[in-house]
């Protein structure tokens, strides 16, 4: 059934689809409007769960844990400063391989302080130990969230699924909303098999000598890797049941390209835009999305981009004394490419400026006349500034 | 690929099965937390030492029969001390100071009425030195020291002259405030405990002094009950009264016709209740009293109670004749009085203003100014000013001969004379087994203004687990962030039509709901009331509690003496101390 | 795609405007795509909303710049100067106002439509709220929308005083004032 809602609300739909027992968060600009939809639910009895209203953002990462632990499904919101804040209890939840569902709702870190979109939140919790998914609209941020439990529930690792601020939470589109009966058929019950058990007390989180440490990291990463084929696996599943899919990565006109435009989140519906108008001015320029980050599908995005000459990466968000960061990971996944493409990094959309289309041609025709390797980021301004 | 993880969650990530109970965190601690129970500063100031933070903990939690089995530790006469004690309790009530005082004796009163005897399991302790003991007057001394006797484990035998038992809460307090269906229910808690109460036997008359020798020991506690003439002229007209005679015929259930008015002197509790019956009994009444009305001896709510009612005061005016008139009445002269120089009593003396009189016409005039000692059965070197002398045992200058009460020089209270028969008792047990009270009495204070325990007693005595002795919680150690304010609840009460209209009992207690809300404002001061605080904020788990079997305990091989107990505790009862 | 942006004060229902006709545009199986400016929503604040919308999904996940449609809910926030730079050639303009066409004349490159939305507001009970009022302006002066699905759309969105906001809805749709482009010399 068609909708009209913001991004936000498509992620509070997905979380009452999957029927998730347990949701614990605390409220954040722009993250709220789920927070307070999942509430409206809870209080009319629409939502078959409760809302855990904790007193910080690492008390509810450290509420769904346990919860999870219990052998239920469970869910968080949160944005910025919020998902900073719970840094600790993200490693906590990977390390006790718990299915955790997050939404990230892609907002600046102070200081300044405001509250507009940038990935840098969420890309500075790469190495926590969770899955990542970046996503261009509301669409497929209810659709990622449903795939993200049937996921994480398989491999014990928790899931975030990010969406811009404003650009996608706050942007009211039509959004197909899945039947129940889909949803319960797509994804199955939970099982967590190192849940707690009331008849064989235990406690989890215990000391270990070094090599048992490096023996169960050295596990999740075999789970972690494990995520690239499954992740395509259940998008087939998803997009057999549903009718839509989204891939790990999606390549758009690229094989004929001399200019490929990586992308994640919502520049890439723009980014669409400016393409096809490039091609109907007779460029030849290729678009490649990247929708998970973690896992990074090295393979995936090497199979797509081969034999392309010239790589534009444009990321919202910037690590300084790096660059952008899904052009850092995108070079060192290419490093092995028998192409040795020319990567170069465009940081566009920083701190919630806009991209539109006519930037994304400028990066476009800015590397058609490059022709040495450049290490250092480029900053995409607007005309005249 | 796909990882299956499903056999065994080892697979997953370790899980313990062990306990870290082995590791002994406690060592790791410089300090560890010690529960401190304090006595309560209304304890201190409860002659009888009633525990009253703890039977208004268990009040709180509805738990009303061991509320009062808790005060029947320490006191046989909830029901009556709940009606009529003047509560020094409750102005040392630490609430007070934050918001108002608790109603504690309205609870006293609440858990005698919500309760029967029947939950009550009291049995006297075996005793081998089980002796006869002779009490002398069965008012609340003479019952309360043969109640104490009788639960050491003694045989007590009560001597009262008159034809029922109870003395001043029998024959002196009226009806509307004491009914005697709540003394009769505490008299008999105490005959079952196996005490003889012989009515109708005089001392001095049908039983001699000396016969009383025969018993091991004796408690002479024969009251006050003979009121002091004002000895003035025409005191001998039949219209004037003597207000202990007056009330003894009243609760004789003797008709009396006093007339259309009536007055009054004196300003004491006996004044009170003769001019409130007075008014019961049909007429205008009115009190007069030499000095002001801040300094009469009265129970300021019983005065309170009396202007309610309509009885009118005269202040600083003294009778100095009373003669009859030719119409029947009598007219009394007043000599006007003026406040002097504090006297003996610490009050202001009241001098005769010169050349001022008075003169009021009334029906009757009933003489209330105070009580002596009928004392002609006793051999004179006990007496001193009319008065029992004894020394701090109690113990008069006889041999095994202890004395307590009205007779001898304490404040002429209920309570009072319950907390002499108390000490009396274990002055006599203590006497029986051949030990110094010296000795003893020190060991089971209720604080520092003479109150005694008789748990404490009986702990010491029979098991040998002497109790440390307890400071008073000062209010700075209670922890008022954990407090709502609320104000005092206070009693039902009969409209004043109703009240004047016969003897019904005028203060109607707390309804379920109020005496619930009442017990729930006690702060309990130095006694945990097992609210959980500790337990909550407890960071290590490590704190047990059990509200049944009243037990609070800390697993000290696992307490790292972080004080967040000693912190969170509302009522100041954990300490943290310093492990050496 | 039409591009089209809300101009008005908080509380005078410009971002709520924006969302009702998002509504009615997906009520009719089009593919609207609505946001308000992030953050200023105070009452008496300048606020706008902006709607795009087009027969098929929309890609674009930027601001609006240069929108087609321009509608003012309040005179003071009539800027000419930017309204010229801003609003696309052939572009439409929607105010609210008392003052006839001989106030708007740098505007006449543009179409444009008048309307007493204010009173009309106030008229229909609404005090101040002029989004009913304003929609059933713009249905007048652009034709895109039915005034049917205006109200539906109304009813999902403006839960109270529907009575009301549909009489506004109507009268506006009447009184508007259209007035065709002027061809610059």
């Amino acid at each position: 059934m068609k909708e009209f809602m913001t991004g936000n609300h498509a992620i509070a739909h997905a979380v009452k689809l999957c029927r998730t027992p347990l949701i614990a968060a605390y409220p954040i600009t722009p993250q709220t409007p789920i927070y307070e939809k999942l509430s409206e639910w809870e209080a009319s009895g629409q939502l078959k769960g409760i809302m855990m209203r904790t007193e910080s953002e690492h008390s509810a990462m450290a509420s769904c844990i346990a919860a999870s632990l219990t052998g239920v499904r469970t869910f968080t919101a949160s944005s910025s400063q919020g998902i900073a804040l719970m840094h600790e209890m993200l490693h906590f939840a990977s390390g006790c391989r718990v299915p955790v569902v997050m939404a990230n709702v892609n907002r600046l870190l102070a200081a300044p302080w405001g509250f507009w979109a940038d990935q840098l939140d969420s890309l500075s919790q790469r190495d926590t130990g969770w899955i990542q998914f970046y996503c261009e609209n509301g669409q497929e941020a209810l659709d990622s969230v449903i795939q993200a439990y049937r996921i994480a529930e398989q491999v014990y690792l928790p899931a975030m699924v990010s969406i811009e601020a404003f650009f996608v939470s706050h942007f009211m589109e039509v959004v197909d909303l899945p039947e129940q009966e889909q949803v319960d058929r797509f994804l199955p019950p939970m099982d967590l098999p190192h849940k707690f058990d009331m008849d064989k007390p235990g406690f989890l989180v215990p000391v270990v000598p070094s090599e048992l440490y490096r023996k169960y990291k050295h596990m999740a990463q075999v789970s972690m890797d494990s995520v690239k084929g499954l992740a395509l696996q259940v998008d087939q599943e998803f997009r057999n049941e549903f009718g839509r899919g989204y891939g790990i990565v999606e390549p758009l006109m690229v094989e004929d390209a001399e200019v490929v435009v990586v992308t994640a989140g919502s520049i890439t519906g723009t980014a669409r835009v400016a393409i096809k108008e490039l091609r109907e001015r007779g460029y030849r320029i290729g678009l490649l999305k990247v929708r998970l980050f973690r896992p990074f599908p090295g393979e995936a995005i090497r199979e797509a981009l081969r034999g392309r000459k010239r790589i534009a990466v444009i990321d919202r968000n910037f690590s300084l004394g790096g660059g952008g960061i899904f052009c850092q990971e995108l070079r060192a996944a290419l490093v092995h490419s028998p192409d040795r493409p020319l990567v170069f990094s465009y940081i566009a959309g920083i701190g919630g400026t806009d991209v539109r289309p006519e930037m994304i041609e400028r990066v476009c025709l800015d590397v058609m006349e490059r022709t040495e390797p450049m290490d250092t980021p480029i900053w995409i301004m607007e005309e005249g500034s | 690929m796909k990882m299956d993880f499903r056999h065994s969650s080892e697979l997953v990530i370790p899980i313990s099965y062990g306990s870290t109970e082995v590791i002994e965190t406690g060592r790791w601690g410089f300090q560890k937390p010690e529960t401190v129970l304090m006595t309560a500063p209304c304890q201190e100031a409860c002659p009888a030492g009633n525990p009253i933070p703890q039977f208004l903990y268990l009040a709180a939690e509805g738990r009303y029969d061991e509320a009062l089995r808790a005060l029947l530790r320490e006191n046989p006469f909830p029901g009556v001390c709940g009606r009529v004690c003047f509560h020094p309790c409750e102005a040392r009530c630490h609430r007070a100071r934050y918001d108002e005082s608790v109603s504690i004796c309205a609870m006293e009163r609440y858990v005698f009425d919500a309760t029967s005897d029947r939950s009550v399991d009291i049995r006297p302790h075996r005793n081998h030195h089980s002796k006869q003991v002779a009490v002398v007057g069965s008012g609340p001394a003479g019952l309360s020291c043969a109640y104490f006797l009788g639960l050491l484990g003694h045989q007590v035998t009560v001597f009262e002259a008159r034809t029922e038992p109870g003395g001043v809460m029998r024959w002196g307090i009226p009806e509307y405030r004491l009914p005697k269906s709540v003394l009769k229910r505490e008299v008999r808690r105490i005959v079952n405990l196996g005490i003889e109460i012989k009515t109708g036997v005089k001392v001095g008359g049908d039983l001699s002094f000396d016969q009383l020798m025969d018993f091991d020991a004796v408690f002479l506690s024969p009251g006050a009950g003979s009121s002091l003439p004002l000895k003035i002229d025409g005191e001998a007209l039949k219209a004037v009264w003597r207000g202990k005679e007056l009330l003894e015929r009243i609760n004789s259930g003797g008709r009396i016709r006093l007339g259309r008015e009536v007055i009054v002197i004196g300003g004491g509790n006996t004044a009170m209740d003769v001019a409130r019956s007075a008014l019961r009994l049909g007429s205008r009444v009115t009190v007069a009293y030499r000095r002001s009305r801040d300094e009469m001896p009265a129970i300021q709510e019983e005065i309170r109670e009396a202007e309610e009612e309509g009885v009118r005061f005269e202040f600083l005016i003294q009778p100095v004749r009373v003669s009859l008139l030719k119409n029947g009445r009598l007219a009394v002269k007043f000599q006007r009085m003026k406040l002097g120089k504090p006297d003996q009593s610490k009050r202001p003396k009241p001098i005769p203003v010169e050349g001022g009189f008075v003169k009021l016409e009334a029906d009757a005039l009933v003489e209330a100014v105070g009580e002596a000692v009928e004392w002609s059965w006793i051999p004179q070197r006990l007496m001193s000013r009319g008065l029992i002398d004894v020394g701090p045992s109690l113990l008069t200058a006889q041999d095994k001969v202890f004395a307590g009460g009205d007779a001898i020089d304490q404040p002429r209270t209920v309570v009072t004379a319950i907390a002499s028969g108390k000490k009396a008792a274990i002055s006599i047990d203590l006497y029986l087994r051949g030990l110094s009270s010296d000795d003893f009495l020190s060991r089971i204070e209720v604080g520092n203004q003479g109150s005694l325990s008789m748990e404490a007693y009986i702990a010491g005595i029979e098991q040998g687990r002497w109790p440390e002795v307890k400071d008073v919680v000062p209010y700075e150690r209670i922890n008022t962030l954990y407090f709502e304010p609320s104000g005092r609840i206070r009693e039902r009460k009969l409209s004043r039509d109703k009240a004047v209209k016969g003897f019904s009992e005028v203060n109607r207690g707390f309804s379920p709901n109020q005496a619930h809300a009442s017990a729930s404002r006690c702060f309990t001061c130095g006694t945990c009331n097992y609210c959980s605080n500790c337990y909550f904020f407890c960071p290590e788990g490590v704190i047990s509690l059990d509200p049944l079997l009243q037990s609070r305990a800390v697993d000290l091989e696992h307490c790292k003496g972080c004080g967040t107990c000693a912190r969170a505790c509302p009522r100041g009862v954990v300490e943290m101390r310093e492990v050496s | 795609m039409i591009e089209i942006k809300f101009k008005g004060r908080g509380g005078q229902g410009a971002v709520i405007a924006s969302e009702v006709l998002g509504r009615a545009f997906f009520l009719e199986g089009r593919y609207p795509q609505c946001f308000s400016l992030f953050g200023g929503e105070r009452r008496g604040a300048p606020v706008a909303g902006f709607l795009r919308v087009d027969d098929e999904p929309i890609l674009l996940k930027c601001q609006i710049k240069n929108p087609n449609q321009l509608i003012i809910f309040d005179l003071s926030l009539i800027d000419e100067e930017e309204i010229l730079q801003e609003v696309k050639p052939e572009g439409e303009i929607l105010i609210n106002t008392s003052l006839g066409i001989d106030s708007f004349r740098r505007l006449r490159r543009f179409r444009i439509g008048l309307v007493d939305a204010g009173l009309i507001a106030r008229n229909a009970g609404l005090g101040a709220t002029l989004n009913t009022a304003m929609l059933g302006a713009y249905a007048r002066l652009t034709s895109l929308v039915r005034m049917e699905t205006l109200i539906e759309a109304v009813k999902a969105v403006v839960p109270a005083k529907i009575e009301a906001n549909v009489r506004a809805l109507r009268e506006a749709n009447e009184q508007t004032a259209v007035y065709e482009r002027e061809i610059e010399k």
